[in-house]
C-alpha cells in the first residue's frame, strides 16, 4: 500500500475512540488524519485526498449526514460511517447520502479493518473495471460487457430487469446499496409505494445466481436497509 | 303562660267595658259579633286552651252583662243558648286551623334549617381531597352537629377491616363492630341500632355507596342510654352517608384515572429510555471495547504511553458507564414508584454537607459560599436521595463553569416550604432552556460549554426533579441577577415547629 493509498480520514469528536482507532490502525498499515468536527473534516479532505473516510454521525456543528451530502459534491472516496445511531432508518439515510458502508457502536476493530480493505479494494478496482465491468468471485463470473453470467461454469439467463439490477450491484460491489437507490437505478423511480421491488427482484436474482438461495453468499441482505454483492 | 291568660282576661274585661260603654245605643247582636271577633282573635294567636279559656270568659261575660235577664247568669230564651254554644265551635275550628299553620310552618323553617346545614356539610366535604380528608370530615361533622362518636371503616388490599378516619377508639370496645361492618359491606343496607338488621348491635352502621357498590361503612354510636336517633338527625346522618358514599366513587375513579396516567407515563418513559440509552450507552462501550481489542490485537507493538491512555478511556469510559447505569436504575425506579423515599427528620446540612464532601477535590479551586440558617426547620428527606440531588447539581455546574467560578448555596424559609438555591457564576441558560434542562435526555445546546469530555446524558437534571417531587417539593431553574443560573428546590417544612432540638430536648423522638 503507498502512501496515499493507506491515508485515512478520521471524523469523530470522542477522543477516546480516535486515540484507539489511532493506535490500532496505524500497527495495520494506515495512515491516519484526524478532525473533531465536520468542517475541519471536509477541509482536511480536500487538502490531503485520504483514500477513506471513517466518520461518525453525531458530531457537533454539521451533522455527519450533511458531510456525506457535501463531500459527495466533489469527490467519490468511500465513506464508512461509524455511529452509535443503529435505528435502520439512520443507516438508510447515510447509505442514500453516499456512504459506502455503515458500523454501528461498539464495533470491533478488526471487523472495522476487514471493512476498509474491502471498501479500498472495491474503490481500487470500481476505477480500473468501470468500463469492463466484470466481477469475479469463487463460482460467479459477471461480465457486463458481454452480459455474461456464470454459476459455477454454467450460463444464468437473466431477464432485463434481473441484469440491469445485478449490474447496479456489480457496479457497487462491496457497498451497501439502500431499497432506494437500488429502486432509482433500476427502475428510475422515487416512489415510496415501491420500495418492494428491489426485495422481490433480489429473490428471483438469487434463485438463478446463489447456489443455496436461502443462505446467500454473493447477495447479501442489510437488514432493513438494503444489499451487498461480496466476493 | 299565665302571662297569656292574664292578658287574655284583661282583652276579654275591656271588651265587656266597652260593649257596655256603647250599649245604649246598639242591639245586642252586635256585642256578640264584638265577642267573638275578640275570641278569634286570641285563637289565632294562642294555643287551644287559653282560647277557649277566653272564649268562655267571654260567653259569660255575655250572658251576665247583655243577655236579658242583665246582671243574671240564667238564659231566658233558648235563642242565646245557641248563640253562646256557637261561638265555642267557631273559636275551636279557628284555633284548630291555625294551630295547623303554625305547625307547616315551624316544619318549613325546619326543613330549611336543615337543607341549610346539609349544604354547609356538603360544601365543606366537597374542599376535602383525598380519602383519608373526606372521611375525617364527614365523621367530624358527625361528631360536631350531634356530639357522639363517629367512625369510617374501609376494607384494606388485603381485605382487613380498617379504620379510616375519626373515632375509632368509641367502637373499639364494640366486639360486633367489625361483624356488622362486614355485613353492611356486603349488604349495601344500614344495620345496627333503630334498623331492621342486627338491632341488638350499640350502634349505627350505614353504607358509603357510590353507583358502582358500597366502598365504606359509616358507624354511629349514639350515648349509652340512647334506644335510636331522632328522626331529623337520622335523616342528615343518611345523606351525609349518601353524600360520603358517591364522593368515594369519585375519589377511587380518580385514583384509578392517575394510576392508568402513570402507567402510560411509566411505560413511555420505558420507550424513550430504550431508545435514547442505546445510543448513551454505546458511545462508552465503543471506547471500551475498541480500547481493548486493540491492546489485545496490537498492544505488544504500542508505546507505553499508548496502552497507559488507552487502558485509562477504558477505565474512565467504563467507570462513567456505571454511574450512567446507577443514575438509570434510581431514575427508573423513582418514576415507576418501586423506589420509595425513606423520609426521616433532619437537617439540610446533612445531605448537603455529605454531597460536598463527596464531590471535594474536584470542587478545590472554587469559593463555595454557604448560606443556611442555624434556625432553618428539620426536613423530611431521604438521605440518599437528597445527597444525589445535590451531587448531581454540584457536579452539572462543575460541567457548565469554568474552573474556579464561585458557587453560592443557600437555604432560606419561603412560606411553608424551605427553599434550596444552588447557584453559579456560568453562562446560564437561555429562557428556552430553563424548563427543557430538566427534561429527560436534554443534554444543553452548543452555547453552554461543554467538550466532548465533559458532556452529561440529560439525566442529571430529570433525575433532581424526580427526587424534588417524591420529597413533595418542585424544582426550577431561573437566570440568576448579575449572570449565571440558579436552581432552586423547594421542599415542604414539615407542619408544626420541627425545629433544631433545644438542650435536653429528646432528639429520637422527632426523627422516629
Amino acid at each position: 500500500m503507498s502512501a496515499t493509498d493507506s491515508l485515512v480520514l478520521v471524523i469523530e469528536d470522542e477522543k477516546p475512540i480516535r486515540c484507539f482507532l489511532r493506535a490500532f490502525l496505524e500497527r495495520r498499515g494506515f495512515q491516519l488524519i484526524e478532525a473533531e468536527d465536520g468542517e475541519e473534516g471536509l477541509a482536511l479532505a480536500a487538502e490531503h485526498h485520504p483514500a477513506l473516510l471513517l466518520l461518525d454521525l453525531g458530531l457537533p456543528g454539521m451533522d455527519g449526514v450533511e458531510v456525506i451530502r457535501r463531500l459527495r459534491v466533489w469527490a467519490t472516496t468511500p465513506i464508512i460511517v461509524i455511529s452509535a445511531r443503529g435505528k435502520e432508518q439512520d443507516k438508510v439515510d447515510a447509505l442514500d447520502a453516499g456512504a459506502d458502508d455503515y458500523l454501528t457502536k461498539p464495533f470491533g476493530v478488526a471487523e472495522l479493518a476487514a471493512r476498509m480493505r474491502v471498501c479500498l479494494r472495491h474503490s481500487a478496482t470500481r476505477t480500473q473495471d468501470e468500463q469492463q465491468a466484470v466481477f469475479r468471485t469463487e463460482g460467479l463470473f459477471v461480465d457486463l460487457a458481454k452480459r455474461l453470467v456464470r454459476l459455477n461454469d454454467q450460463d444464468v439467463h437473466l431477464t432485463k430487469i434481473e441484469f440491469k439490477l445485478l449490474s447496479f450491484l456489480v457496479h457497487n460491489a462491496g457497498k451497501v446499496v439502500t431499497h432506494r437507490q437500488i429502486l432509482k437505478a433500476v427502475w428510475n423511480s422515487d416512489r415510496e409505494d415501491q420500495l418492494h421491488y428491489s426485495r422481490i427482484y433480489v429473490r428471483q436474482l438469487r434463485g438463478k445466481i446463489e447456489p443455496d438461495p436461502a443462505a446467500p453468499r454473493y447477495l447479501l441482505t442489510e437488514t432493513g436497509v438494503g444489499y451487498r454483492l461480496v466476493g | 303562660m299565665l302571662l297569656h291568660y292574664g292578658v287574655n282576661v284583661l282583652i276579654v274585661a275591656a271588651s265587656t267595658a266597652f260593649c257596655l260603654a256603647i250599649s245604649p245605643h246598639l242591639d245586642l247582636i252586635n256585642f256578640i259579633m264584638v265577642y267573638v271577633l275578640v275570641t278569634v282573635s286570641i285563637a289565632s294567636f294562642c294555643s287551644l286552651p287559653s282560647a277557649l279559656i277566653a272564649c268562655l270568659l267571654s260567653v259569660l261575660a255575655f250572658d251576665y252583662f247583655f243577655v236579658p235577664p242583665q246582671f243574671g247568669i240564667v238564659v231566658e230564651e233558648e235563642e242565646h243558648l245557641f248563640t253562646m254554644a256557637m261561638m265555642f265551635v267557631v273559636v275551636i275550628v279557628v284555633s284548630r286551623l291555625t294551630e295547623r299553620f303554625r305547625t307547616q310552618a315551624r316544619n318549613a323553617s325546619a326543613r330549611e334549617a336543615q337543607t341549610r346545614l346539609m349544604m354547609e356539610l356538603t360544601r365543606e366535604l366537597a374542599g376535602a381531597r383525598g380519602t383519608d380528608k373526606l372521611l375525617g370530615t364527614a365523621t367530624g361533622q358527625i361528631g360536631r352537629l350531634f356530639g357522639f362518636p363517629a367512625a369510617a371503616f374501609l376494607l384494606d388490599e388485603a381485605g382487613l377491616v380498617l379504620n379510616r378516619a375519626g373515632a375509632a377508639e368509641a367502637f373499639r370496645d364494640l366486639p360486633d363492630a367489625e361483624v356488622v361492618v362486614r355485613w353492611v359491606l356486603a349488604n349495601s343496607q344500614p344495620a345496627g341500632l333503630g334498623t331492621r338488621n342486627m338491632q341488638e348491635s350499640a350502634a349505627l352502621y350505614l353504607p358509603l355507596s357510590g353507583v358502582g357498590g358500597t366502598l365504606g361503612v359509616l358507624g354511629v354510636r349514639p350515648p349509652k342510654d340512647a334506644s335510636g336517633f331522632p328522626p331529623e338527625q337520622l335523616h342528615i346522618i343518611e345523606t351525609l352517608a349518601r353524600q360520603v358514599g358517591l364522593m368515594l366513587e369519585v375519589e377511587r375513579l380518580e385514583g384509578e384515572r392517575v394510576r392508568a396516567r402513570m402507567e402510560i407515563e411509566a411505560e413511555r418513559l420505558k420507550t424513550s429510555l430504550l431508545s435514547s440509552v442505546t445510543h448513551d450507552l454505546q458511545t462508552p462501550l465503543a471506547v471500551i471495547m475498541g480500547s481493548a481489542e486493540s491492546l489485545m490485537a496490537v498492544g505488544e507493538e504500542m508505546t507505553p504511553r499508548e496502552r497507559r491512555e488507552l487502558s485509562e478511556n477504558i477505565h474512565d469510559r467504563a467507570a462513567r458507564l456505571s454511574r450512567l447505569l446507577g443514575n438509570l436504575l434510581r431514575m427508573t425506579k423513582l418514576q415507576s414508584g418501586t423506589l420509595k423515599p425513606d423520609l426521616q427528620l433532619q437537617p439540610l446540612d446533612e445531605p448537603l454537607g455529605a454531597a460536598l464532601s463527596l464531590m471535594g477535590k474536584s470542587l478545590a479551586g472554587r469559593a463555595v459560599e454557604m448560606d443556611i440558617p442555624p434556625d432553618l426547620p428539620l426536613l423530611r428527606m431521604d438521605a440518599v436521595l437528597m445527597e444525589q440531588l445535590f451531587l448531581n447539581l454540584l457536579e452539572n455546574t462543575l460541567k457548565h463553569t469554568p474552573p474556579e467560578s464561585p458557587v453560592r448555596i443557600a437555604a432560606r424559609r419561603v412560606g411553608p416550604d424551605v427553599e434550596v438555591e444552588v447557584a453559579d457564576r456560568g453562562p446560564g441558560l437561555d429562557d428556552a432552556e430553563l424548563e427543557k434542562a430538566f427534561s429527560l435526555f436534554y443534554q444543553g445546546s452548543a452555547s453552554s460549554v461543554q467538550t466532548g469530555e465533559r458532556k452529561g446524558y440529560g439525566l442529571g437534571l430529570a433525575i433532581c426533579r424526580a427526587i424534588a417531587q417524591v420529597h413533595g417539593g418542585a424544582i426550577r431553574a431561573e437566570h440568576r441577577e448579575g449572570g449565571g443560573l440558579s436552581i432552586r428546590v423547594t421542599l415542604p417544612a414539615p407542619p408544626g415547629n420541627a425545629s433544631l432540638p433545644t438542650d435536653g430536648a429528646n432528639c429520637a423522638e422527632e426523627v422516629s
